[in-house]
């Protein structure tokens, strides 16, 4: 046996002094981390935070509770049922062929989002779609997702999606519902109003695009307003003026030598995050490209106006105000010899880095790539283009869009505001946008619907728009109706359904726009056909082949849009005025895209809300983030106590009638006197749900403990509506959207900023598992790695000196799992799982956590909860930071359950609810658990999640339905973790033993392996030396977190790798110093 | 004074300790048997919607069980079939039974027909149909002599010690795949001893030439 030491308080004590004594500065999570803030060793030191656990809830627990408790809990004992339940099987009348029961089909589609196609192949279980995963053919997706695609299964069962035509005469204002057939019918009377107008999406669908060619051809003085939610699209409209036609970027970063970014998160984007993530990660991967006579990695610099995923990934990362940028850009190209013509000065620090840039672009032979953000003014975009024609001939391709040329929002949405109030608009139709949410507050459009006669409202949402549109017609989701898509790279997809739409009245935007062009009800199958039948109808074979072949591989092969030759001229940015000195109250504010709600399209999607934004790692309310010094010259701050943060709260005006107000996030790295904040908050939707009465355990539980947890977040109401509900004046106050200019929707100049009163609870996971400051991430740069290939390697050695075999097992030998010579014979241990992830590789871009929280149906459990640290996220992308805290490097590191060989929550058990399997794995067996939490009090990497309540049971029975049928819902008391997606793990190998064959690698993929395009998570058999876990385990740059711990983690990390430019310094290079 | 106890009563105390004791041991092993599966989940056996009859169709027609059960060999389920499957014959035969009046309306309205769940495992065991089959374990080893069953009754208390008794000892259930669905042939091997010595030799060198390994840890079927 080993003596094991009892922890007290002075040994935690000097612990922490120890940590900081050490003199090395070591990553640090948060700003109370980095100082080691009152309540941090707690933190630290603890399981959960405190508070999580139910004492402190429960810490009023007077003899009136007691009574009130045990007089219940009689008069219930007499209820209890002591029936057997009855369950019923229900076999298909008719059986379709391709169906059988128990075992998913799968089917190929394409999720239309942000104005492309995301190829899926989405599992479905007797016609219920559960999973999406990418198309593994398809040249884009190559079966990696983001995390929106994964979060659509959610999106489709969200059960506040609107389920009615609703119809309200515009002259009475009756409100009440209609039917289709009565829409379908109306449509010649909105065709005869007078002037249509149309504010449509950006869309890629063929069909679309044809309806929308034979709307303008029919209805004269009809027109189209193609109007993104997020506002302008600089990047089109700037492409549009340098090439002359509406182009794309496809940017091959594999191929490219530097990398330039001018604020674009180009690894968190909608259109090409999944593209660029794995471009990226492969230009980054210094092992391959070795020996090819190039150098072995990119070399990233990010100049941006927030801190990203992308920053985070950079070897050198400026911070500085978008309206900056620009500047930054013109000296950019200055140094290169390209002339923009623009006047502004470059800040001092900022010189070095730009004459580094010169020197490696000039050094790169083709090979650099430029981007620029959509804060960026279009001729910033056209900067970058111009930039790629001469020096990123290998890196960058322009693609014709074959899209109608693309105009400004702003003076379009002007014009039809006038017109509107003068009564010049006999219809207007609003097909899957959000006008009244989505304009600015004085836009004036809300008051201006009123004087149309006629307006036609198309989404999944009741929302701001549908409230008062004359005719609210429900969105079919993707996976209910048939469309038709272009990838990124223009390759076509069909959009085939999976199911029929939920609720009957909903419609697909082509049925839609369809009947409003012909006044027939034409199904979206037809249509969609009629389409192919013009593109793919002469292939050989003829249309039947040929639509049933795109249906089956999910898209065209060879369909990609062509590209286009150089950018004509260099843009002048000749134009563009420096920021003015910010002073006072005032700030620029910056609008981004929320990294999980988009901008408000995944509003109502709880595994969004849920999801931490991967910097900040807050969820489920709106932060407006800023600089410490800028937040100190506002007044504002944010404090921490026992891992909550409490922020203060302020009040962002932009002009008369325009504020926001929303809780200050301090945010490392982000540019002083700018503020960034994000849309997809401040929601007000209208739901057909009822909501049900509280069932009798549930009212009981609510007089028991007043003010106790809701255990379903969808009882209030409309998920959207929580985020910012605590915020003064209700959650509608948190909505940026309101406070944009038409003129500029990304980019406010001189924002005045006022505090209110009061500090706001703001749940953020950033605390939440912190790991005592030990070198969890290891990082080095490929200088490094080249002289020592085994820095990243344990300094202690502790493994090496003291081989596995003769390290004592808790038990004594005959007890330990993995030694057991019995294991052999069993089933199973024929493979031994273990997993890599590269560092290298990942950005922190949430993929994987949506994507697990899918397949293994985790729950969610509302910001309260998350505040108290209980979210049940089984994998967890922690975030560090290195160095100062104005601008400090970053890692990202997915945490999840090690499944340790020498497990020391298997120790701990009292119940052998958690035990080793003879293949590797940690296995959780629930119905064992009688909820002790020993394991997860003993677990050094803090991955156990503990059901505090039953999260499943009171949810809508349509948010069960996304449910995986072959993992168990968990129920209150029981301890759960990520089990290495052991339902797939047995499954493949049942029936390769069926098969009678050997497993492939590569056969069994996580969930979260398979959703990463960056290819960060490899997972296989340790057993086999060849497969790609084996290999990837050989790598110099391996090391186990914790190894010191000799508790032999089955998954281990590569180390991050940096690229640094000789001549300049990296926030790292402190810590290095040292080592 | 007289005493207040006779003397009796100085044994009441070791009687009421053996009472408590006896008493308690006795609780235990009453629930031990009468809560436990083989005692009452072993003979369920509900009113289905349609009187089918298993010892008809199975036993004196000689069905195969996966004529109807048809994925049993490919889907952790053992599908029941779907009413199509009951009206292949059932347009020609007994086509004005009273009691087949339910599967015709499920035919011509295409309402499925709701059979009541005999065999219910908790959702927290995964358990496949398919792993089971393909390698040998015949349908009468979990599910009875259900061609004798008129009315289909739980045989086994399918409780996770009856589960790893096979598990553990596989060479007394293991039969050739092709056997599967014969019914009776676990009786007729241990009829006698020298049958019964016989089969255990011949599956234990089955077992050691094909590697069969029963897995016995948990994550096996909880997950």
């Amino acid at each position: 046996m080993i003596e094991l030491d009892v922890l007290s308080a002075a040994d935690l004590a000097a612990d922490d002094d120890a940590r900081a004594a050490h003199g090395k500065p070591l990553p640090w999570r948060s700003a109370a981390d980095r100082t080691s803030a009152p309540g941090m060793a707690a933190l630290r030191h603890h399981e959960f935070a405190p508070g999580a656990a139910p004492e402190a809830e429960d810490a009023e627990t007077s003899r009136r509770t007691f009574l009130k408790v045990m007089g219940a809990s009689v008069a219930l004992a007499g209820l209890t049922g002591c029936r057997r339940p009855v369950e019923t099987i229900v076999p298909y009348a008719r059986k379709p062929q391709e169906v059988i029961p128990g075992l998913p089909n799968y089917f190929a589609t394409a999720m239309p989002f942000g104005g492309v196609g995301h190829a899926l192949l989405v599992q479905s279980h007797e016609g219920r779609p559960v999973k999406a995963e990418g198309n593994p053919e398809h040249p884009v997706s190559q079966g990696a997702t983001d995390a929106f695609s994964q979060a659509s299964i959610l999106q489709m069962y969200d059960p506040d999606r609107s389920r009615h035509i609703h119809y309200r005469e515009a002259a009475t204002g009756n409100a009440g519902q209609a039917d289709w057939a009565g829409f379908v019918a109306a449509t010649a009377a909105i065709r005869g109003a007078g002037r249509l107008v149309v504010l449509a999406e950006p869309t890629s669908s063929p069909t679309l695009l044809g309806l929308r060619a034979d709307l303008l051809a029919a209805a004269p003085g009809a027109q189209w307003i193609t109007m993104g939610a997020h506002g302008d699209d600089h990047g089109a409209l700037g492409l549009q003026a340098a090439f002359g036609r509406p182009v794309r970027p496809l940017m091959r970063f594999s191929e490219a030598d530097v990398i330039v970014s001018f604020d674009g998160d180009f690894l968190d984007d909608t259109q090409a995050g999944v593209w660029n993530s794995r471009e990226y990660a492969q230009s980054r991967r210094a092992d391959a490209r070795r020996g090819a006579g190039r150098s072995p990695m990119s070399r990233l610099y990010v100049a941006e106006s927030t801190m990203t995923t992308t920053g985070g990934m950079a070897d050198h990362r400026l911070r500085m105000k978008a309206g900056q940028v620009p500047f930054f850009a013109a000296a950019v190209a200055a140094g290169l010899g390209v002339d923009t013509g623009a006047r502004g000065t470059l800040p001092p620090e900022h010189r070095a880095v730009v004459e580094a840039i010169v020197q490696d672009v000039r050094a790169a032979g083709g090979r650099a790539a430029f981007v620029a953000g959509p804060s960026q003014p279009p001729a910033v975009h056209a900067l970058a283009a111009a930039l790629n024609g001469r020096f990123g001939a290998r890196t960058a391709t322009y693609l014709d869009t074959e899209t109608p040329p693309v105009a400004p929002v702003g003076p379009a949405i002007q014009a039809l505001v006038r017109d509107m109030r003068a009564g010049q608009i006999g219809a207007l139709v609003m097909l899957g946008t959000n006008p009244v949410y989505t304009l600015p507050a004085d836009s004036g459009f809300a008051e201006a619907m009123a004087r149309v006669p006629v307006t036609v409202h198309h989404g999944l949402y009741r929302d701001e728009t549908g409230q008062r549109a004359t005719w609210h017609l429900p969105a079919a989701h993707y996976l209910e109706a048939w469309g038709d898509v272009r990838a990124l790279d223009g390759t076509l997809s069909v959009i085939q359904p999976l199911i029929a739409p939920l609720y009957a009245d909903a419609r697909s935007d082509v049925e839609v726009l369809n009947a409003l062009v012909t006044g027939r009800n034409n199904a979206g199958y037809d249509l969609v056909r009629r389409t192919m039948q013009s593109r793919i109808g002469g292939i050989a074979g003829g249309l039947e082949d040929a639509w049933r072949t795109a249906l089956h591989d999910g898209f065209v092969a060879g369909t990609g849009y062509t590209a286009v030759g150089a950018a004509a001229g260099t843009p002048s940015l000749a134009d563009l005025r420096a920021p003015a000195q910010t002073t006072g109250n005032t700030v620029e504010l910056v609008f981004r895209t929320h990294p999980t709600l988009h901008d408000g399209q995944f509003s109502n999607v709880a595994w969004m809300q849920e999801a931490p934004h991967p910097i900040t790692k807050t969820t489920w309310d709106p932060v407006a983030l800023m600089s410490r010094a800028t937040a100190t010259r506002l007044g504002l701050g944010q404090s921490e106590e026992s891992g909550k943060a409490y922020c203060s709260v302020a009040r962002f005006a932009t002009g008369e009638g325009k504020t926001a107000t929303m809780p200050v996030w301090i945010q490392p790295g982000h540019p002083d006197d700018s503020v960034t904040v994000h849309l997809g908050y401040g929601r007000s939707l209208a739901t057909d749900r009822t909501i049900p009465e509280r069932g009798v355990g549930e009212r009981i539980n609510t007089w028991l403990r007043p003010g106790h947890t809701e255990t379903d977040v969808y009882r209030p109401g409309p998920i959207a509506h929580l985020a910012g509900a605590a915020l003064d004046g209700g959650p509608t106050v948190a909505r940026a959207e309101g406070i944009r200019s038409l003129a500029n929707f990304s980019v406010f100049p001189g924002a005045t900023v006022t505090k209110v009163a009061g500090d706001y609870l703001v749940a953020s996971t950033q605390d939440h598992g912190s790991m005592e400051g030990r070198a969890i991430v290891r990082s080095g740069t490929v200088a490094e790695y080249r002289a020592d290939p085994k820095f990243a390697q344990d300094e202690e050695a502790f493994i090496e000196s003291t081989p596995w075999e003769a390290y004592p097992p808790l038990w004594g030998e005959e007890n330990s799992a993995s030694n057991d010579p019995r294991i052999g014979q069993w089933i199973y241990s024929d493979n031994q799982w273990g997993m890599t992830i590269d560092l290298n590789a990942c950005s922190g871009c949430n993929a994987c956590v949506v994507a697990c929280q899918s397949e293994n149906n985790v729950p969610t459990v509302g910001k309260e909860q998350v505040s108290r640290g209980r979210e049940m996220h089984w994998l967890r992308v922690d975030r560090y930071y290195v160095g100062d805290e104005d601008a400090p490097g970053m890692i990202t590191q997915p945490m999840f359950c090690q499944h340790c060989e020498n497990a020391p929550c298997e120790q701990v058990c009292p119940v052998n609810a958690t035990s080793h399997s003879p293949d590797g794995l940690n296995e959780m067996t629930y119905n064992r658990c009688i909820g002790t939490r020993y394991c997860a009090n003993n677990c050094p990497y803090k991955v156990r999640r503990y059901n505090f309540y039953n999260w499943t049971k009171t949810l809508p029975i349509e948010v069960q339905m996304a449910n995986n049928p072959y993992v168990t819902v968990r129920y209150r008391g029981v301890m759960e973790k990520c089990t290495f997606c052991v339902q797939r793990i047995r499954q493949t190998v049942q029936y390769a033993h069926i098969e009678d064959r050997q497993l492939r690698d590569g056969e069994v993929t996580t969930a979260c392996q398979q959703a990463c395009a960056a290819g960060a998570i490899v997972f296989g058999d340790l057993k086999d030396p060849r497969s790609a876990v084996s290999r990837s385990k050989t790598s110099p740059r391996n090391y186990a977190v914790l190894g010191e711990l000799a508790v032999k983690p089955r998954l281990t990390y590569l180390a991050r790798l940096r690229n640094p430019h000789p001549g300049l310094a990296t926030p790292f290079d402190a810590s290095e110093a040292e080592a | 004074m007289p005493q207040l106890f006779p003397r009796v009563a100085n044994t009441l105390p070791t009687l009421s300790l053996i009472g408590v004791l006896g008493g308690g041991i006795l609780v235990t092993l009453l629930a031990w048997y009468y809560l436990s599966p083989e005692f009452y989940e072993v003979g369920y056996q509900p009113e289905q919607p349609v009187p089918y009859s298993h010892a008809l169709h199975a036993g004196q027609l000689g069905m195969d069980c996966r004529y109807c059960h048809n994925h049993v060999e490919q889907s952790p389920h053992a599908n029941v079939p779907p009413t199509q499957t009951c009206m292949n014959c059932h347009s020609v035969v007994q086509t004005q039974s009273p009691d087949l009046l339910p599967v015709r309306e499920s035919w011509a309205t295409g309402v499925p027909i709701q059979w009541v769940k005999v065999h219910h495992l908790p959702d927290y065991a995964q358990f496949s149909h398919a792993a089971h089959v393909n390698v040998g374990v015949g349908c009468e080893s979990c599910h009875g002599r259900i061609d004798q069953m008129t009315v289909v009754a739980q045989a086994e208390p399918l409780s996770m010690g009856w589960c790893l008794e096979c598990h553990r000892n596989p060479e007394e259930y293991l039969r050739a795949p092709e056997d599967v669905t014969v019914m009776g042939l676990a009786a007729q091997v241990r009829s006698d001893d020298d049958t019964w010595q016989a089969y255990l030799t011949a599956n234990r060198e089955r077992i050691a030439r094909e590697g069969i390994k029963p897995p016995q840890n948990c994550s096996a079927c909880h997950y």
